[in-house]
């Protein structure tokens, strides 16, 4: 056997394909058989000329193949066909100067498509109009005769040989099925068929012998008849018979707890049913079920409850009267007369009636209310057991049904509705007096519990709110200052008062007293050396027993005039007036910011010597001032720019005076040389004073006289090592 | 980490409405002091800059722009020492230092504000370490292996905690008076019982926590001066410290010290010594006289330039790139370890500003106390950038202009500008005596000169003048023995006040009303008294301006909140707004009717939008 060109097993591949693509389909119809279909179909086919000057073109012929139909959707379906068409290919039209080759061609055409059908009646119907397009592929294959014969020819080169050819191709048109019975119909196609012309390998140009050109489309009509083969129910055929199925959902019911009794055929809808899972006797049932024909044909709905009939299309509404159980069938009948579909039964279902009169009980705890002295009871009112009238009261209560029903509460203080459906109240006595409350709780459903109402009685007395009146004396200090604060509070009668002060700023010696003490160190005031006021409020607060407040302000005026400030000293070593570099900490990492921060200030300088230095000769103190002046005013190297403006001094030799560390917290520690040896008390003489003085101040006492320091002087020094 | 994350971006969201006032922006000039620079390891966009008057910065993209963090309260001490957590981004630690408790009712009112304060939301929210509190915190160092080891060095005592800040333990002998005042703490790199001090009097060391402390001095000079120390991770047996008399270097834990040569000991102090952690032999000492760099480990040292540093802060991804905390050039950045310098301050404000003066079209403003970095500033844009003017006088106390003349003077010379403050001369026209307080162009243009021994041209007593204000149509003088008040007519006359409250400043509408801000309320000027106006305390008004264009409309500010007035000054009422600080002088400029300008004390210039 000649094996199949290459092209050609392309195309028998892309044919199986089809064909199995469909027949996986109609494996899945296995079981739903009524949606597969095969078709056998004979019929004509012609073909429009090829434009090309010696027209060349297929003659018109039969045509027979098979189609496979697979239709999922009752307007949708898909298709597979095969077509077979023996043709002759003909030259009609001599053309000057080229060879006509006057035997045609016996051709074979061979058609595989896969269309998509788009039909106008539902499945099942008995007639069914569709249109139908689709994408393939036309293999064109010269008989064995053409092929010898051509080649024995001296039409066409002697190196040329005929050959087959396949095309792509789409196709478009429509027709008709026809269902006789549940297996059998008939149904006819026209189709247009387009594809780019065959060549079969001859030159595609005139060149003095035989020729095709290409590149044109070639266009087939065909028109077919056929039968409908609907498989699958073959074996199913019975008493001459088509069956078919009905498809029967589960009745469900929209009554909660209706159906019950027959295991998994309302399993899904059992949950969230009331506690004993079913219906009340009188109460309607809904009971819906749906069911399908797969011809499309109507469906009839038989009901029976307790074998009796009942009417209702596919939703019966059944009221069962009397306690008991209820089974409900249904039957499904196919409404097509002639040959219905085999009646199916929907699982039975039973609905369980109980009787609704049968009581049962709610229990309610007793009233609760916050505060918890608001509520007596019984009668036996203790008037210590009460609240402030105008005092709000939140009562609560809480109630439970056996049954779970949702519950109603209605509250009533003297007879009078109030608050709202819920289980709190929060309720303000207007004036003093008895209140007394009641809870009705109500069972909102069918089968009710009796209410049930419970009661609580507030007892609202009359109680004075506080009064309070405070005062500062005097009200108006200077920062640093105490002032004296006094608060008068009246509560009622045997009640006791919590006093409470507060202040955004400063402190209290006893922030409870009806007494105390403001004291104004913490008020806080921008830095900057600058006289300033503030006006802080101090706040008293009283409290009684009910929680009732009262409070009053009392404006207590600060105000800040910064003194002068005798920062420290700084020391030197024995008759030596070098600043040393503890000390220069002091003046450049710590006195020179505060100054350059408070431009208003005056940086004083008061140097002394000891007695054991011989200072007088050596003007040491004056010199140490100067020294001193000069690190903070040389501006070069580390030294700073501080103007000697800013700086008065005075030099007073051995006038002792109080000796300060030059920091506040701590000292800064000087070389041994220089520092204070509590062994040689001297050596604290020599030192430095330095005070800052804010503007309007006056110099402090250790100056005797107040000098400005020589500039030309302190200048020449420059920046002291 | 992811919990990090986490923190950072919760804190993020808590911090945006607490960051730096949203209705006050910055103008400027920006930079002046920061005192210390810290960048985040874990993120190298943040970085954070402590100055003096409690300023706190926080940058989020490497310096480029710097947004002000504020405490939950107003600061005036120094932010001293800063530390981002290593373990936990939106942890900061911020050590205060200030004259703390008793020197209560001169800087802090006793306020107790010094000492270490924590946030761990990223600067929204502050708490202060009660147990430090009042300490004025010089140093504070995290151990690098355990974050939750930190000590603090304060004036009175080195603390330690072990647990996260939860308890602190002073480490350091009460009883040993060489050991109260810290300048300075270090850890070893590996035992956190190893713990170095510097003073004001050489450094110290503990091996046991505390227990027990040893003067590390040998080698050193007696009169040293500690300002930081350094160990090196690698080789914790090789320790740096910079001290007055120069930087030592000891091999041997500092049982010797040995002076390093190369890098001048005088004329200079260094405040910090550290190392880049990636080339170790790479060193960098910042100093009053400039950076100066080693690449041999401290062998040989080059200045780099003149900077004042304060403080030094590696990027944590890229360790050429150092950001320098200057005295009075804020932040400076440099990517190329120290070779060019990148002045970074957009919306950083820590100046000293001492004056300021509307021109026409152009706003004129002069800083104290900043060296080459400070001066007279000109704005020509309404307050968008401001330019630093050539003016080489030094400290400017005062200044005055009009469409066509700027002046300045420092506490004994005046300058005159007349091309929009690029340049500057002496201007010597009219003879006075003493020290400058103020200068005030009258209205026939001729410029007057309040000294410490009068007016000047000769008006009035010889009084000290400690302030000019008002308009071109009308002066106000305050002087020692009050105020006076003249419309330009030449004659002066005293304004009658019933209380001896201090003026802070003053101001004069277009109408002729005057409004004068006193340690005692605001006061309007009628008939020729002070009288007190409605709607505001008579707590201290620290500005009050007048607005241009709107005659009768007015704004003052009271402990930093904004009052508004719509009648002349009669009655008043607060604006909406944060507090950010004591606002010294309030204006509008004409040109921009709908915006208030603030100097703020301690920081510069910020504006807010008014409608």
């Amino acid at each position: 056997m000649r094996p199949l060109p290459s092209r050609s097993r392309t195309f028998l591949s892309l044919i199986a394909g089809s064909f199995l693509i469909t027949g996986a389909f109609a494996q899945n119809s296995t079981f739903r058989p009524e949606l597969f279909e095969l078709s056998p179909f004979g019929g004509g086919r012609t073909y429009l000329d090829i434009d090309s000057a010696n027209e060349p073109h297929f003659t018109n012929g039969a045509v027979f193949g098979g189609r496979v139909t697979e239709n999922p959707w009752q307007h949708l379906g898909f298709e597979q066909s095969v077509g077979y068409n023996r043709n002759q290919f003909r030259f009609d039209n001599p053309v000057p100067g080229v060879v006509v080759m006057n035997t045609p061609l016996n051709t074979r055409v061979l058609n595989a498509n896969f269309d998509v059908l788009g039909y106008f009646t539902r499945r099942g119907s008995r007639v069914r109009p569709f249109v139908a397009a689709g994408i393939g592929g036309v293999r064109f294959s010269p008989t064995d005769d053409a092929i010898t014969f051509f080649q024995n020819n001296s039409i066409k080169p002697t190196n040329q040989l005929l050959r087959q050819e396949t095309r792509g191709q789409y196709n478009y048109g429509g027709g008709v099925k026809i269902r006789l019975n549940n297996w059998l119909g008939v149904r006819f196609d026209v189709r247009d068929y387009f594809s780019w012309n065959p060549t079969f390998g001859m030159s595609t140009v005139p060149n003095g012998q035989a020729y095709i050109a290409n590149g044109d489309r070639l266009n087939a009509l065909e028109a077919t008849a056929g039968l409908v083969i609907i498989p699958g129910h073959g074996g199913g055929t019975s008493g001459g018979k088509v069956e078919h199925l009905l498809m029967v959902g589960t009745p469900t019911s929209d009554t909660p707890g209706a159906l019950v009794g027959v295991p998994g055929a309302v399993a899904t809808n059992l949950a969230g049913l009331t506690a004993d899972n079913s219906t009340c006797a009188g109460s309607p049932v809904r009971i819906t079920a749906m069911a399908t024909d797969t011809l499309g044909h109507d469906v009839v709905y038989h009901w029976t409850v307790n074998a009796q009939p009942a009417s209702g299309a596919n939703t019966l509404i059944y009221t069962p009267m009397m306690p008991g159980l209820y089974r409900v069938e249904l039957q499904i009948t196919d409404s097509f007369a002639k040959k219905p579909a085999a009646p199916v039964y929907a699982a039975p279902v039973t609905i369980f009636a109980r009787d609704c009169t049968q009581q049962h009980s709610l229990t309610v705890n007793p009233i609760q209310s916050d505060p918890a002295s608001a509520l007596v009871g019984g009668g036996n009112l203790n008037p210590a057991n009460s609240v402030c009238s105008a005092t709000p009261v939140n009562l609560s209560a809480t109630a439970t049904d056996p049954l779970g029903h949702a519950l109603a509460y209605r509250w009533t203080v003297n007879g009078q509705q109030v608050g709202g459906n819920t289980n709190t109240l929060a309720y303000t006595p207007p004036q003093p007096g008895q209140y007394r409350v009641e809870l009705q709780v109500s069972d909102t459903d069918a089968n009710a519990a009796p209410p049930v109402t419970v009661q609580a009685v507030i007892y609202a007395r009359d109680c004075a709110r506080p009064t309070i009146t405070c005062s500062a004396a005097p009200a108006s200090v200077t920062l640093g200052q105490t002032v004296p604060l006094r608060v008068t509070a009246t509560v009622a009668a045997g009640n006791t008062a919590l006093i409470a002060w507060s202040a955004p700023e400063g402190t209290f010696t006893n922030a409870n007293g009806a007494q105390t003490t403001f004291n104004s160190t913490g008020v806080a005031f921008p830095a900057g050396g600058q006289v300033q006021t503030k006006t802080v409020t101090a706040t008293a607060t009283v409290t009684d027993d009910s929680r009732q407040t009262a409070s009053c302000n009392t404006p207590i005026r600060v105000t800040s005039v910064p003194p002068s400030q005798h920062y420290g000293d700084i020391l030197f070593g024995g008759i030596s007036a070098r600043v040393n570099n503890a000390a220069k900490r002091v003046l450049i990492e710590r006195v020179y910011p505060l100054m350059t921060a408070s431009p208003g200030y005056t940086l004083v300088l008061v140097g002394h010597y000891d007695a054991s230095e011989n200072g007088a000769a050596r003007e040491l103190d004056r010199k140490r001032v100067l020294n001193t002046a000069a690190v903070l005013s040389a501006n070069r190297d580390a030294c700073k720019d501080l103007e000697l403006s800013r700086m008065r001094a005075d030099w007073v030799g051995l006038t002792n005076t109080e000796y300060k560390e030059a920091v506040s917290t701590g000292p800064v520690l000087e070389r041994e040389a220089d520092r204070v040896n509590t062994n040689d008390p001297r050596s604290k003489n020599r030192r430095v004073e330095i005070w800052l003085v804010p503007p309007g101040q006056p110099m402090p006492a250790s100056v005797k006289t107040m000098r400005p320091l020589p500039a030309a002087e302190v200048q020449r020094l420059g920046c002291p090592k | 980490m992811p919990e990090i994350a986490d923190r950072w971006a919760a804190a993020l969201l808590f911090a945006a409405p607490f960051l730096f006032a949203a209705d006050w922006q910055p103008s400027g000039p920006f930079g002046g002091n920061v005192l210390v620079v810290a960048t985040d390891p874990h993120r190298p966009s943040v970085v954070l800059a402590g100055a003096r008057n409690g300023l706190l910065f926080r940058s989020d993209d490497r310096a480029k722009t710097w947004k002000r963090i504020a405490f939950d309260r107003p600061i005036s001490g120094a932010v001293q020492a800063l530390v981002i957590d290593p373990s936990d981004s939106a942890h900061y630690m911020a050590g205060i230092s200030g004259e703390d408790s008793t020197t209560a009712g001169l800087w802090e009112s006793g306020l107790y504000e010094s000492g270490l304060y924590e946030s761990i939301d990223a600067g929204a929210h502050w708490q202060q370490a009660p147990a430090l509190r009042g300490a004025s915190i010089e140093a504070l160092k995290v151990f690098a292996k355990d974050s939750r080891i930190r000590a603090v060095a304060t004036r009175h005592g080195l603390f330690v905690t072990r647990d996260a800040g939860k308890t602190w333990a002073r480490i350091s002998p009460a009883s040993n008076p060489e050991l109260q005042d810290i300048t300075t703490v270090a850890f070893d790199a590996a035992n956190p019982n190893i713990i170095y001090a510097g003073t004001p009097h050489l450094p110290w060391k503990t091996m046991d926590g505390g227990a027990n402390w040893y003067s590390v001095r040998d080698g050193m000079l007696d009169d040293s001066d500690v300002f930081s120390i350094f160990i090196d991770p690698a080789h914790p047996s090789r320790v740096f410290a910079s001290a007055c008399s120069g930087i030592y270097s000891s091999t041997n834990s500092g049982a010797a010290w040995k002076l390093l040569d190369g890098i001048p000991g005088t004329s200079r102090r260094t405040h910090v010594i550290t190392q880049d952690a990636r080339r170790p032999q790479v060193m960098y000492a910042g100093t009053t006289a400039g950076l100066f760099k080693s690449w041999n480990g401290g062998g040989r040292w080059n200045r780099l330039n003149g900077l004042q540093i304060n403080s030094i802060a590696f990027d944590p991804v890229d360790s050429r790139t150092l950001y320098l905390a200057t005295e009075r050039g804020g932040i400076v950045v440099t990517h190329d370890g120290g070779e060019t310098l990148i002045p970074m301050n957009q919306g950083l404000l820590s100046r000293n500003v001492s004056s300021v003066a509307l021109g026409s079209g152009a706003m004129y403003l002069s800083t104290i106390y900043e060296g080459a970095e400070g001066g007279v500033f000109a704005s020509t844009d309404h307050g968008r950038s401001w330019r630093k003017s050539s003016f080489s006088g030094g400290n400017v106390r005062a200044l005055s202009a009009n469409a066509q003349t700027v002046y300045a003077a420092t506490v004994d010379r005046i300058y005159r500008s007349v091309d929009s403050a690029r340049t500057w001369s002496p201007w010597e026209s009219s003879p006075f005596s003493g020290e400058i307080h103020a200068l005030q162009i009258g209205g026939n243009g001729a410029l007057l000169v309040g000294t410490s021994q009068g007016l000047y041209p000769a008006q009035g007593s010889k009084q000290p003048v400690l302030a000019v204000f008002g308009s071109l149509q009308q002066l106000l003088v305050n002087t020692e023995l009050g105020l006076f008040v003249s419309n330009n007519s030449g004659a002066w006359t005293p304004v009658r006040s019933t209380d001896r409250s201090t003026v802070y400043d003053a101001a004069t509408s277009c109408t002729g009303d005057a409004l004068i801000a006193t340690s005692q309320g605001l006061r309007r000027v009628t008939g020729g008294a002070l009288e007190p106006v409605r709607g505001l305390s008579s707590d201290t008004v620290s500005a009050v301006a007048f607005h241009p264009r709107r005659c009768q409309e007015a704004y003052a500010a009271q402990f930093g909140v904004i009052y508004v007035s719509r009648d002349a000054g009669l009655t008043w009422n607060p604006l909406p707004g944060t507090n950010v600080g004591t606002i010294e002088k309030l204006w509008i400029d004409p040109a921009l009717p709908a915006r208030l300008f603030a100097l703020v004390r301690g920081q510069g210039v910020l504006f807010r939008d008014l409608d």
